[in-house]
């Protein structure tokens, strides 16, 4: 029972990670109908940001943590200005799509080159593990959990309680209509690509004192990301958190029925399952 | 328009901080070249007005993703060697005097990506090829035998040595003679602790290297032995630790591991209340990467990354690794040695084959000797129990505990090789 529960800790600790990570790249999709392939790498981008701020000048952890999500949000403006902002909506998707995987690909490359291609150690702010039960909660996991529910009830506030985030869900309902009430789609756009960037940027934040900063940490974490949002619906926000806690429980309890390498299978039969029965996703809508 | 200027030099100013804070924080390493007065012992001779040709020296090596901790070391000894090599006036054989060029590529961590490099440098012109890694090995050795091409590589398998392979000769001891040295010394040093649990990576690589050092350390008489393989590309270790680790309640956690994922399954086997001995057995062994697990490093037995300034270092091998780590700014594995102990052997099979000729130098190498880096004589040991399968010189293996995210040697371990003689 004790390690069904452990699981069930580690689960939701996991889901918390993906969550997040995923969130901004479904918003991306839902909003401005761009696959973002890129969205791992901009991920690993946020985690040698906050490695530059802490590890390397010395600001405190959550100082750095917040000039990241800063970072990161007008990094995505000016991905948006300068490569997106020419290719809009679903006319623009495949040369969209050619731009991520090229960013996806020089991005790590990048970084390699300037930080080296070793992994980085971010100092966690707790490293103690708390222990009650029988069970093994570390302090820095908890603390992923915590900034998981801030920054998504944040997103989920600005959405509905912002003039902005109003404009950002007409634009998503029906782009024509919105832009016939004023709305300007070329700001909701910058806005979005720069909250999706800064979703993953605080993501990173979070992960990279627990998981360490790799140039190529954005591979695995893209290809969880996808599964997320295909579970839970391609461009929706609540499917991506159903989604997030769904993958980081059927990866922590995948192992106590089957080996490692079946995981994986596991989690595809999974999909394909989801699928089968529902082919938008849990929560997505045709 | 305002705007977007405002945002372009913010980010302009944001790339500087970050290139420099890249660049320069010393955690990362920092090329600041130095002079190194080394003499290469076996073959190059003194410059006479001679014909001079060029050979060009394929390095093939995992310079992205797992596996850098120890790529980097293996690509940038064979880099060095060459430049020994060249700086000593080159090679004289058959009458004419070969400098060497180098010509390198990533190949990654996987046979195709193997393949396809070793198809490169094959097109090249490249003759003889040093390459470091197991998986991308096998893939290269579909094209490097029937091109009759010599591939002189660091790998742990001993199925990739056999005499299905005449041009390939291992530059680096099997698993059974690297990794047994640290794993004798957690036997010797921790007598009631005999229950053990091992785990490595679910690919070629891994599945060869454990089967290699398998029946080792089943012979070793361990009360009980528990594996499991984990998937390559995970960095949450928390549900393998919690299903696997943990019940098997063992001893000694023994780790054929990748670089980017030991710190986190060390991390991670600590927070969740695993207390017995961890020994990083394979797959790397570097210091950055025991920094990932920070203070929950302390105590971890490694053996492929030495403190080379310590003590239980040979003495031959010291100055390289010093220079090497002065100039790149980070500790070198033993990976750095052996490519340069490879270049020695080269030289002295060129030397005593008196030709350039691959087949001419793949059958002298099992008659030559040399000086080696580890000290004494190098020469090419046949395998136990693997007719026709050679491994260089056994080297000495320095066993070593991380202290501080730092290593301290506390060992000395001798490969079965060199213990029977």
């Amino acid at each position: 029972m004790a390690a069904y529960t452990q699981a069930l800790v580690n689960g939701i600790m996991l889901g918390a990670i993906y969550v997040v990570v995923a969130l901004g790249l479904t918003l991306v999709f839902g909003m401005m109908h761009i696959v973002n392939f890129a969205h791992g790498e901009i991920y690993m981008l946020g985690a040698f940001v906050l490695w530059t701020f802490q590890v390397a000048l010395g600001v405190n952890y959550f100082l750095a943590t917040i000039i990241t999500v800063v970072v990161l949000f007008i990094l995505g403006m000016l991905l948006e200005l300068i490569f997106f902002s020419r290719f809009p909506g679903r006319a623009g998707l495949f040369k969209s799509l050619i731009i991520c995987l090229g960013l996806a690909a020089v991005l790590p490359n990048t970084v390699s080159l300037i930080y080296s291609p070793f992994s980085k150690n971010i100092p966690s702010v707790f490293t103690n593990s708390l222990q009650f039960a029988g069970l093994f909660v570390p302090s820095e996991r908890l603390l992923v959990i915590l900034f998981s529910v801030v920054f998504v009830g944040g997103l989920f506030l600005f959405l509905k309680r912002t003039r902005t985030g109003q404009a950002m869900i007409a634009v998503e309902q029906d782009g024509e209509a919105a832009e016939m009430q004023g709305v300007s789609i070329s700001r909701v756009r910058l806005y979005c690509m720069g909250i999706g960037a800064a979703l993953a940027g605080g993501a990173a934040s979070f992960v990279a004192p627990v998981l360490g900063a790799s140039p190529w940490m954005g591979g695995d974490m893209i290809m969880n990301s996808f599964n997320i949002i295909i579970i839970g619906g391609m461009g929706s926000l609540p499917g991506a958190v159903l989604g997030g806690l769904i993958l980081g429980l059927a990866q922590s309890f995948g192992p106590m029925w089957v080996s490692p390498p079946m995981v994986n299978l596991l989690v595809f039969f999974m999909i394909i399952l989801i699928l089968l029965v529902k082919p938008t996703g849990l929560l997505g809508h045709a | 328009m305002a705007r977007r200027r405002l945002l372009v030099i913010a980010a302009a100013v944001l790339a500087v901080v970050m290139v420099v804070a890249g660049t320069t924080c010393t955690s990362g390493p920092t090329p600041t070249p130095v002079v190194v007065v080394a003499t290469p012992t076996a073959g190059p001779t003194p410059t006479t007005a001679i014909g001079t040709e060029t050979l060009l020296i394929g390095n093939l090596s995992i310079l992205s993703g797992a596996g850098t901790g120890y790529g980097f070391s293996a690509a940038r000894g064979v880099e060095r060697g060459i430049e020994l090599w060249n700086d000593a006036g080159g090679l004289v054989v058959g009458g004419k005097r070969y400098m060497l060029k180098i010509d390198t590529y990533d190949w990654g961590y996987t046979a195709d990506s193997g393949r396809t490099a070793a198809e490169k440098a094959i097109n090249d012109g490249c003759k003889i090829i040093f390459g470091v890694g197991t998986a991308n090995t096998a893939g290269a050795q579909q094209t490097t035998e029937p091109n009759k091409v010599l591939l002189l590589a660091q790998t742990a398998s001993n199925d990739l040595v056999t005499t299905k392979f005449p041009y390939t000769f291992r530059i680096l001891m099997g698993a059974d003679g690297l990794y047994s040295p640290g794993m004798d010394y957690v036997w010797d040093k921790y007598p009631d602790k005999r229950k053990l649990f091992v785990t490595a990576w679910n690919d070629a690589t891994g599945k060869l290297v454990w089967e290699t050092w398998k029946p080792l350390v089943n012979a070793m008489g361990w009360s009980k032995v528990d594996f499991q393989y984990y998937e390559p590309g995970t960095t949450d270790f928390a549900p393998f630790i919690n299903s696997y680790l943990l019940p098997a309640n063992p001893d000694v956690f023994a780790l054929v591991s990748r670089t980017g994922e030991t710190g986190l399954l060390i991390k991670a086997a600590r927070q969740f209340g695993y207390k017995g001995i961890i020994y990083w057995a394979a797959g790397g062994g570097s210091v950055p990467e025991l920094q990932i697990a920070g203070d929950l490093a302390e105590g971890v037995i490694v053996n492929q990354e030495w403190d080379w300034k310590g003590q239980f270092v040979p003495e031959a091998a010291k100055p390289e690794a010093l220079s090497y780590l002065s100039r790149y700014g980070s500790n070198p594995t033993v990976h750095l040695i052996t490519a340069l102990d490879g270049l020695r052997m080269l030289a002295a099979a060129m030397k005593k084959a008196n030709s350039v000729d691959t087949t001419a130098i793949r059958d002298t190498l099992p008659t030559i000797e040399w000086d080696s880096y580890w000290g004494g004589k190098g020469k090419l040991y046949p395998v136990k129990d693997r007719p026709g399968a050679t491994m260089n010189f056994g080297m000495p293996v320095s066993v070593c505990d991380s202290k501080n995210t730092a290593l301290v040697n506390v060992g000395f371990g001798l490969p079965p090789a060199l213990k029977t003689k």
